[in-house]
């Protein structure tokens, strides 16, 4: 069966009803050999035609027709490749190229662009306005996607148009398959161009990569090798810095580096380096090209000339103590670093804002102890690297309470909770004073100030707890200050991230109705703090009166100045601050990392509802790891309100309603305890003076800490193109290798995924693993082992081994000439074409080859209602007798009295008048000779249309001689026996007529069947 | 007596036919007159001529315009990007442009084809730039349309004035410009100058942009006998009856001046203060139409109103709030050419040309 049926610009989407025509027609014309015998002939074949076109078009209504529009319009999307892998100079060409083949683009040609980096990202949609490519924000350039370029570039296809895709590019891609995007473009039928970016590095040096065990002991000398490739006989400096420092390689030549002759080809420099110091010792090796002879940098890609590598050198466990002194405020710390100390305990104190908050830094340490911390100092990022730094790479982590920490210091919905072996949300059953958080947006004039809006938000409301109320109000478009999202308590926060996600971030003209929509929403809570933030650049108006409710009302403003146009604008916001008792934050295009730790530090501001303070007797969990040896604990004096949380984590002490106070379990790798009290004497002025204050916080902390790593475990990394070759050495303390160990590792990823770790055992003490190293960063394998004892009854072997891999610069950097041989091949592909360097000899929209899209719109109700339209004609032909030549005669008759009439001037109607009269006054004197001799008598003309003026009336002596007789137009009295008479004649005229009439019908309808017979 | 029915039958066929082709021609003038004009209920879109611009970056094409006027054939606007634009009015082309000399602190919001004085003291055509975030007033000489196409121009510089500041002749945010001719339209009389930020006053500058005098002051508006403004986004001159109209937009209302700065009164206004007769949401921009009335289009509602100031009554209400065509999203403004009105849908990044009943635009606009 014909799926679709295409005649001319019609197409039948259910063509089999067209068959109704020919059965319907043939019998049709069967059935007017009879029905329709009796009409003239033009009238039956019209009739016969109109039946069979009413059969057409009520079955061509039937099977859907469309109307088929077929446009002429080509958009040409550029997929230009704008990673740093394309020189400057042919990026400059590319620009020159497109903005040229815009100048002379035919009207109906539409251009589109997108740029591809490490994303791909659309910078025009295809249009007749754009003439050229417009870079606006391209992102990160370390990277090639073209695929992902494809992909989007065929998304922005339009319907109406054909498209094609010229692709400018070098051919390297570091992410995705061209190929198979190429394939996607072929089965859409969009041929994909291409213009070959074409290039070739002559002279180039390439710092390929620098080895180094991946661990070592304390004071061993290790090598650090740098491999290198030129191109070309070269020679340079090589620098080589540990953790940051430069060691001196010439001790007597002037600067550190060594100087360098390199062969072309491969080339590996040895430097012997002695590691002393437990922990990471990354290495970074930069090679500086010299000058040739004439001046010429030898090197040309800069980017390709540093390689880095780490080696975690074992030796005693150390912890790093994370506390913050206020100004003029105490070190809470000081107590339990004092009694770690003197348990052997080697610790390291300072302060967050002085940590680099990385892997690699954190993996020198096996455990660190947060005393009373609040998140703010905390970046989002780093936040995630603790979470990695217990999951992933199995260090221990002690969250010790206080005033600023836990829920109280803004840690809910933050990365590391889910680190933390108890919930900051309070349990449900708790009855606690609640907090109201309004947070009022404007739009922020920022690039990514949707994004920056909306993870301030997020951080925002995560902070608070289920039991708080939290609600966003902001300028919409559609509905002016309204809320988002209704003032209501936060639960789980679904719904209030779902509202996060519609913001619009309308451009508020005026603070005034939003502050006060967000102070009758606060209001109408039972809260007992209530709050609102605002964000904004500062430039919508703000009364004065406003302010003033706040004021009454003892509800505090938060405002963050986010970019603000003048000091005018942070005039304001700091206005609504100060008057209400907030706090004033003026952020600039580059802090805006800070905006989330704004938001979740002005959470806190109704978090302090989370504290319970008064005596407490913590009752203990008997049979604890960290409790092993005590009997009976000091009480307490407050701890920050926490949940139990569900599954494997242990609570050692509980508090007032069972709440958790200390708690522990093992999260990942790593090992989490918390302690939601304090350590000092605010809270545990009994506990710091207790005589197992130390023990309590030795077997804590020891119990979180990494096992060390074993001296005899080494690791070993080999870069594998986008892979990683991992080599465990296992031996003894007598250096035999292990006949069989178990490993379970996790590799922290530079996204912040983790990922697992498996070894397989390839020899005696010697384990691989190839794992996915795809992009730049480093990669952070942390692995526990155990291995049965190597003689009988002796202990099992166990420990930890730490091992990373650095990827200093993408592979974008690596090749020394264009890849056009992929770029052909996609083009062959496809059915592209290679185009020319010249791009008005390029003919970019070229329509040949191409399918122009169709839009077919449907027509059969308009099929339908011409059918039935026609039907009636039909029945009117049938039935109805139009004498056609008197109705145009009545028409053209019409035509011609409405132009007489319209040319008729005022003396025209009047003469016309005259003439009527006369007419009238000479048939009545024909009639009734006493009116001509009235006329006679009445000579004068203006006697004469007196007399005329009577027409039809009857004189008084006639009306009173009629009575109730009718009265004939000439003005007679009609006798009785006259009207019977003349009705009696009238009645036998109308029979007559009527006969006839019948008469004529019967013989017709006997002419008919005699023909029928005849046939 | 035959004869005498047969004239009576054809004098009603005479009658039946002149009232039939009566009803024609009503059918088919009431059709005409639904194609081009027809009333608009509150809340219909509005009906749509043609769309000019669309979003981008390229000439012809916005990043939330802010600002509309046009020159007689060409249509000017401002967008985000700090582009001043020429538009062809009939196909949205671009016809010439130029890039603000700085925009990092933000972009202009008004501007306003109109006679300036040139260097000899005649009147030569200039475009008046309320540079908002820089504080001052920017006058350009009309640039020549360059050859060969759409061009990025460099116009003349012909003065700025005012500078950041609260005292005579300072501006925080200048929002819009209007200019007087004297009566002789021969010389510049007056620039009125609006702005906002603290400052929410209405500055007057002579031919030479000498400052004169100014008034009003920030204010929430509640006395109405006082000249308190909250934001005057928009301003325009009414020469029918030598008045200014402010539009005072975050105090929702149109005030009406002398052009000495003389209250003569207001129009809307916050809830519940507001005259029961206008609710205004927002608005953002005033033109005065050829019968004295004037268009005002409303930010916050997403809709124009035609209002008569001087009887204080609304005169129809234009559009609704949403992305479709005939919807508007934040509208910063309108102008009216000819029967033409321009509604600059900034939300959607274009320029939606419409026909309005009874919205025609005054011949005369300084």
């Amino acid at each position: 069966m014909l799926a679709v049926l295409r005649l001319g610009p019609v197409e039948f989407h259910t063509p089999v009803w067209l068959l109704l025509i020919p059965v319907f027609g043939v019998w049709s014309v069967w059935m007017a050999r009879g029905s329709i015998a009796g009409l003239g002939g033009a009238t039956k074949l019209t009739a016969l035609v109109v039946r069979v076109l009413v059969i057409v078009l009520l079955a061509g209504a039937m099977a859907e027709p469309h109307r088929r529009d077929v446009s002429e319009d080509v958009a040409v999307t550029a997929v230009v490749d704008v990673s740093r892998s394309v020189p400057d100079g042919l990026q400059a060409r590319v620009d020159r190229y497109l903005g040229d083949a815009g100048a002379v683009k035919a009207p109906g040609d539409r251009l589109g662009t997108v740029t591809v980096g490490r994303d791909a990202l659309v910078q025009s949609l295809p249009s007749r306005a754009v003439t050229g490519l417009d870079r606006r924000f391209t992102g990160r350039l370390d990277g090639t996607d073209l695929a992902s370029g494809v992909q989007l570039a065929l998304a922005t296809a339009p319907q109406d148009a054909a498209m094609r895709i010229v692709l400018f590019s070098d051919g390297l891609e570091t992410s995705g398959s061209l190929v198979q995007a190429a394939e996607a473009a072929r089965a859409a039928g969009v041929p994909i161009d291409v213009v070959p970016l074409r290039y070739r590095y002559d002279n180039e040096v390439i710092v390929d990569r620098v080895v180094t065990p991946g661990t070592a002991r304390e004071g061993e000398t290790i090598n650090v090798r740098v491999v290198l490739t030129s191109t070309l006989p070269a020679s340079g400096r090589l620098v080589l810095e540990e953790n940051g420092t430069p060691l001196d390689l010439d001790p007597s030549g002037p600067g550190n580096g060594m100087p360098v002759t390199l062969e072309a080809g491969v080339n590996v420099i040895a430097v012997p380096v002695p590691v002393t110091g437990r922990g990471v010792h990354e290495f970074r090796a930069v090679f500086e090209a010299d000058r040739s002879a004439s001046g010429a940098l030898i090197d040309q890609i800069v980017e390709n000339n540093t390689g880095t590598s780490v080696t975690f050198v074992s030796g005693e466990g150390r912890v790093l103590v994370l506390r913050t002194i206020a100004p003029g405020g105490v070190d809470e710390s000081a107590e339990i670093v004092s009694a770690l100390r003197e348990a052997g305990i080697r610790c390291e104190v300072t302060s967050p804002d002085r940590v680099v908050f990385s892997l690699t830094n954190l993996n020198a340490f096996d455990a660190l102890v947060m005393v009373n911390q609040d998140a703010f100092p905390y970046s989002y990022e780093a936040q995630e690297v603790l979470r990695q730094y217990v999951h992933d790479t199995g260090g221990g982590l002690v969250m010790i309470g206080g005033d600023r920490a836990f829920g109280a210091g803004g840690w809910i919905g933050s990365p590391l909770e889910d680190a933390l072996p108890v919930r900051l949300d309070p349990p449900q059953k708790r009855q606690m004073p609640r907090g109201a958080l309004a947070l009022v947006i404007h739009s922020v004039e920022i690039p990514s100030g949707v994004y920056w809006g909306k993870k301030v938000s997020e951080a925002a409301i995560n902070a608070l707890s289920r039991l708080d109320y939290v609600g966003i109000v902001e300028f919409g478009w559609q509905s002016g200050v309204d809320w988002t999202f209704p003032m209501q308590l936060k639960g789980d926060g679904s719904a209030a991230m779902a509202a996060v996600n519609r913001l619009v971030f309308g451009d508020m003209p005026d603070f005034d109705p939003s502050l006060d929509l967000a102070l009758r929403g606060l209001l109408a809570t039972d809260a007992g703090q209530r709050h609102v933030i605002v964000v904004s650049d500062g430039d919508p108006s703000l009364g004065t009166g406003v302010l003033r409710r706040y004021q009454e009302a003892g509800v505090s403003i938060s405002a963050v100045g986010v970019n603000p146009h003048s000091a005018g604008d942070l005039n304001s916001l700091r206005r609504m601050a100060t008057l209400t008792n907030g706090e004033f934050y003026h952020v600039q295009n580059n802090e805006l990392a800070q905006l989330p730790q704004i938001f979740i530090k002005e959470a806190q501001t109704i978090k302090r509802t989370l504290i319970q303070e008064g005596e407490v007797q913590p009752s203990m969990v008997r049979g604890a790891e960290t409790l092993r040896g005590i009997g009976s604990v000091p009480p307490l004096y407050g701890y920050v309100v926490a949940a139990e949380r569900e599954g494997l984590a242990q609570v050692t002490l509980r508090g007032m309603e069972d709440d958790p106070i200390a708690a522990q379990w093992q999260y990942g790798l790593g090992r989490t305890a918390t302690f939601t009290s304090d350590a000092t004497t605010r809270w545990g002025r009994g506990w710091v003076g207790w005589g197992q204050y130390r023990q309590f916080w030795e077997q804590t902390v020891r119990w979180a800490m990494r096992p060390s790593g074993s001296p005899n475990v080494r690791v070993t990394t080999e870069p594998r193109d986008d892979k990683t070759l991992v080599v465990v050495e296992a031996v003894d303390d007598e250096g035999r290798r292990l006949p069989t160990a178990s490993f379970q590792g996790r590799m922290a990823t530079p996204d912040g995924e983790g990922a697992p770790v498996s070894l397989r055992q390839v020899g005696p003490g010697r384990f691989e693993t190839l794992v996915e190293t795809p992009d730049s960063g480093t990669y952070v394998m942390s692995m526990r082992y155990t291995a049965p004892p190597l003689v009988e009854g002796g202990p099992s072997i166990e420990g930890s081994v730490q091992a990373a891999v650095v990827k200093p610069f993408a592979d974008e950097f690596r090749a020394l000439q264009d890849n056009a041989g992929l770029l052909r091949q996609v083009a062959e592909m496809t059915g592209g074409r290679e185009l020319p360097a010249d791009p008005a000899a390029a003919n970019l929209w070229d329509r040949a080859g191409l399918e122009m899209p169709v839009s077919t719109r449907s027509v059969w109700l308009a099929c339908a209602i011409a059918g039935i339209a026609l039907f009636l004609v039909d029945v009117a032909v049938r039935r109805v007798r139009l004498d056609v030549v008197r109705a145009w005669g009545a028409v053209r008759g019409g035509l011609r009295r409405g132009r007489e009439q319209a040319g008729m001037s005022m003396e025209g109607l009047a003469a016309a008048r005259a003439k009527a009269q006369e007419r009238l006054a000479g048939s009545a004197e024909a009639r009734d000779p006493d009116l001509a001799g009235g006329r006679a008598a009445a000579s004068d003309p203006k006697q004469a249309r007196a007399v005329a003026g009577r027409k039809f009336e009857a004189s008084e002596e006639q009306l009173r001689a009629a009575g109730d007789a009718r009265v004939a137009l000439r003005g007679e009295a009609e006798t009785p026996e006259q009207t019977e008479r003349r009705a009696a004649e009238q009645a036998r005229k109308d029979g007559q007529e009527e006969e006839q009439g019948m008469s004529r019908l019967l013989k017709a309808k006997q002419r008919a069947r005699d023909e029928l017979k005849d046939e | 007596m035959a004869g005498a029915r047969e004239s009576s039958g054809q004098g009603r066929e005479r009658r039946g036919g002149r009232l039939c082709a009566a009803a024609l021609v009503g059918v088919l003038l009431l059709a005409w007159g639904q194609g081009c004009v027809r009333d608009l209920e509150p809340g219909d879109a509005l009906p749509v001529e043609r769309v000019l611009g669309e979003a981008g970056t390229f000439p012809g094409q916005f990043s939330y315009p802010r600002t509309i006027d046009h020159d007689g054939s060409g249509v000017w606007t401002i967008d985000k990007l700090a582009r001043v634009q020429r538009l062809d009015p009939e196909t949205g082309r671009g016809l010439l442009w130029w890039r603000m000399p700085e925009s990092d602190l933000g972009m202009p919001t008004g501007i306003t084809i109109a006679p300036t004085t040139g260097e000899d003291g005649g009147l030569i055509r200039g475009v008046y730039v309320a540079d908002t975030h820089y504080h001052r007033v920017l006058v350009y000489a009309f640039p020549e349309a360059p050859e060969g196409g759409v061009r990025e121009v460099e116009p003349r510089l012909v003065d700025g004035f005012g500078r950041l500041g609260t005292g005579a002749g300072e501006f925080i945010y200048p929002t819009d410009v209007a200019v007087l001719l004297d009566g002789s339209g021969e010389r510049v009389e007056r620039v009125y100058v609006s702005e906002y930020g603290g400052n929410d006053r209405i500055s007057v500058f002579d031919g030479a942009h000498r400052f004169l005098f100014s008034f009003g002051r920030l204010g929430d508006g509640h006395d109405p006998a006082e000249v308190e403004f909250s934001r005057p986004q928009s301003i325009a001159i009414d020469r029918s009856r030598d008045e200014l109209v402010v539009v005072d937009s975050c105090n929702h209302r149109l005030g009406r001046f002398t052009l000495d700065g003389e209250l003569l009164g207001w129009v809307g206004g916050r809830v519940p203060d507001a005259d029961a007769g206008v609710r205004l949401d927002f608005p953002y921009s005033v033109e005065v139409l050829a019968d004295s009335t004037v268009l005002v289009a409303e930010f916050g509602a997403g809709r124009l109103q035609r209002l008569d100031l001087v009887r204080g009554e609304s005169l129809g209400v234009f559009g609704r709030a949403g992305r479709g065509l005939g919807e508007l999203a934040t509208p910063w403004a309108a102008l009216v050419r000819g029967r033409e009105t321009y509604v600059l849908d900034s939300g959607n990044n274009r320029v939606v040309v419409s026909r309005l009943p009874g919205v025609e635009g005054s011949a005369g606009r300084w």
